[in-house]
């Protein structure tokens, strides 16, 4: 440490038994990615730079909406409709300025991770989809990068360590070791379908900066070949043991492979148009379409000026009866559960046909349909 | 005596199951558990999830004994 006022900066840190002048060195001659300015990347954001970290990256392409600010802490409201990375850099460097920040206002690509992941001895994902979440795993464990892994769902998160180095020039497991391939489009809901609870990206996002501080400093057991789930209504956690396979199933086994395949195709983005039908073309032809709403009962706005039938996603394998021979339309807040209950019915003979409404209630409400 | 075991569901797995916990007894193996479970919650067959005995992700039949905890696991994307 070169500066007295350093001292006075950290100095809740360094008087922590095993920690000192050596780890706050080592935090400040590391550098750190972190992909995604969003609920986790807030956080993780804010104490990376409180504790001293010295370079950080940043990547995002969105911009600050006031749906956001629930939870995303680093944005006011005088922030919204400007670019997260840029807010998040003036905000954090105000915080700290001997941190020096980069930033990517754009969507992470494969040659992204490719150019960039060896400028920086740690990746953070904080990203809200499975696309992203598969492109920085194969590339960190591609490139020999270690992985902090964090991502919400409802009331409950997850963190993990990928791709840590253990015996010899072995690694931890990584995310394809859990899941090997990522689910069916629009199965797995994401915040804005599924909603979140407003300090659990908070909480999740900090685990995450908690595991970056002790695998850069050497301090504690970073969450190894194990992942953590959360749940923050009971405060029950539960950790799951993960085996390393010699291979992880379905990671690209070279760069050049790994720069050929389509992320968005495998996460079944591509499906999205197939069995789809968008409000202007359901408009011309609800006379023959029966809609069905598959939110939960709680879920507004009500349709209620529109003919339909209500049955919630989770009762409609057993209220399969009620559409016999109609031709439906399947709607949800935003178009991505319907998709999953068009999938859900595609074997069932009893329908003539079954669509999806592209961009569901959402859509509706922007067309001034309802 | 019968086996009870314990099953936990995690994230949005309890939309489709309506619940976080069950108990289900008689359960000799992960494969007799999973055939039960599945005909209890039927819009499972729709889902993707690893199951997990005792905090080991089970990849093949294996016996359950008495008092195991199951746990039904969702890949997480949120951010």
């Amino acid at each position: 440490m070169k500066l007295s006022h350093s001292y006075n900066r950290y100095q809740r840190q360094l008087i922590l038994k095993g920690f000192g002048p050596i780890a706050q060195d080592k935090l400040s001659n590391a550098s750190v990615l972190v992909i995604g300015a969003g609920g986790l990347g807030c956080p993780l954001l804010q104490y990376l730079v409180a504790a001293g970290v010295g370079h950080i990256g940043i990547a995002d392409d969105d911009i600050v909406s006031l749906s956001n600010l629930h939870r995303q802490v680093l944005f006011t409201m005088e922030d919204i409709g400007k670019s997260k990375v840029e807010v998040a850099k003036k905000r954090l460097q105000s915080m700290n300025d001997d941190v020096d920040i980069t930033t990517w206002n754009e969507r992470w690509t494969q040659q992204d991770c490719v150019d960039h992941f060896n400028d920086y001895d740690l990746i953070v994902d904080a990203t809200d989809n499975f696309s992203s979440r598969y492109l920085i795993n194969d590339a960190a464990v591609l490139m020999g990068k270690t992985l902090v892994f964090g991502a919400v769902s409802q009331f409950e998160g997850q963190v993990a360590v990928f791709n840590y180095p253990t015996e010899g020039d072995n690694r931890s497991v990584n995310y394809r070791d859990y899941f090997s391939t990522p689910p069916k489009n629009g199965e797995v809901l994401n915040c804005s379908e599924a909603g979140v609870l407003g300090v659990l990206p908070g909480i999740i996002g900090t685990m995450q900066a908690t595991e970056v501080i002790k695998i850069l400093t050497g301090i504690g057991k970073p969450l190894i070949n194990k992942i953590l789930t959360y749940n923050s209504i009971t405060h029950e956690s539960y950790m799951l043991e993960l085996e390393k396979k010699s291979i992880s199933d379905n990671l690209p086994s070279n760069i050049e492979n790994f720069l050929k395949t389509n992320y968005a195709e495998l996460c079944g983005i591509s499906y999205f148009g197939i069995d789809e039908i968008d409000v202007d073309e359901w408009d011309k032809q609800k006379g023959n379409l029966l809609l069905v709403d598959i939110r939960e009962a709680h879920e507004l706005p009500k349709l209620s000026e529109l003919p339909h039938l209500a049955i919630p996603l989770s009762e409609l394998y057993n209220r399969l009866n009620e559409l016999t021979d109609a031709n439906v339309v399947f709607v949800c807040q935003s178009g991505r559960r319907s998709l999953q209950a068009v999938m859900m019915l595609k074997n069932e003979i009893i329908l003539s046909k079954a669509f999806s409404l592209k961009g569901g209630v959402d859509a509706m409400l922007t067309q001034k349909i309802i | 005596m019968l086996n009870m075991v314990e099953i936990r569901f995690f994230g949005q797995l309890t939309d489709l199951t309506k619940t976080e916990k069950v108990l289900i007894e008689d359960i000799r193996d992960t494969d007799m558990m999973i055939n039960k479970i599945m005909e209890m919650y039927p819009a499972l067959a729709t889902a993707t999830f690893k199951v997990a005995l005792n905090n080991k992700l089970v990849n093949d039949k294996i016996e359950i004994a008495e008092n195991s905890i199951i746990a039904f696991m969702p890949p997480f994307s949120g951010g």
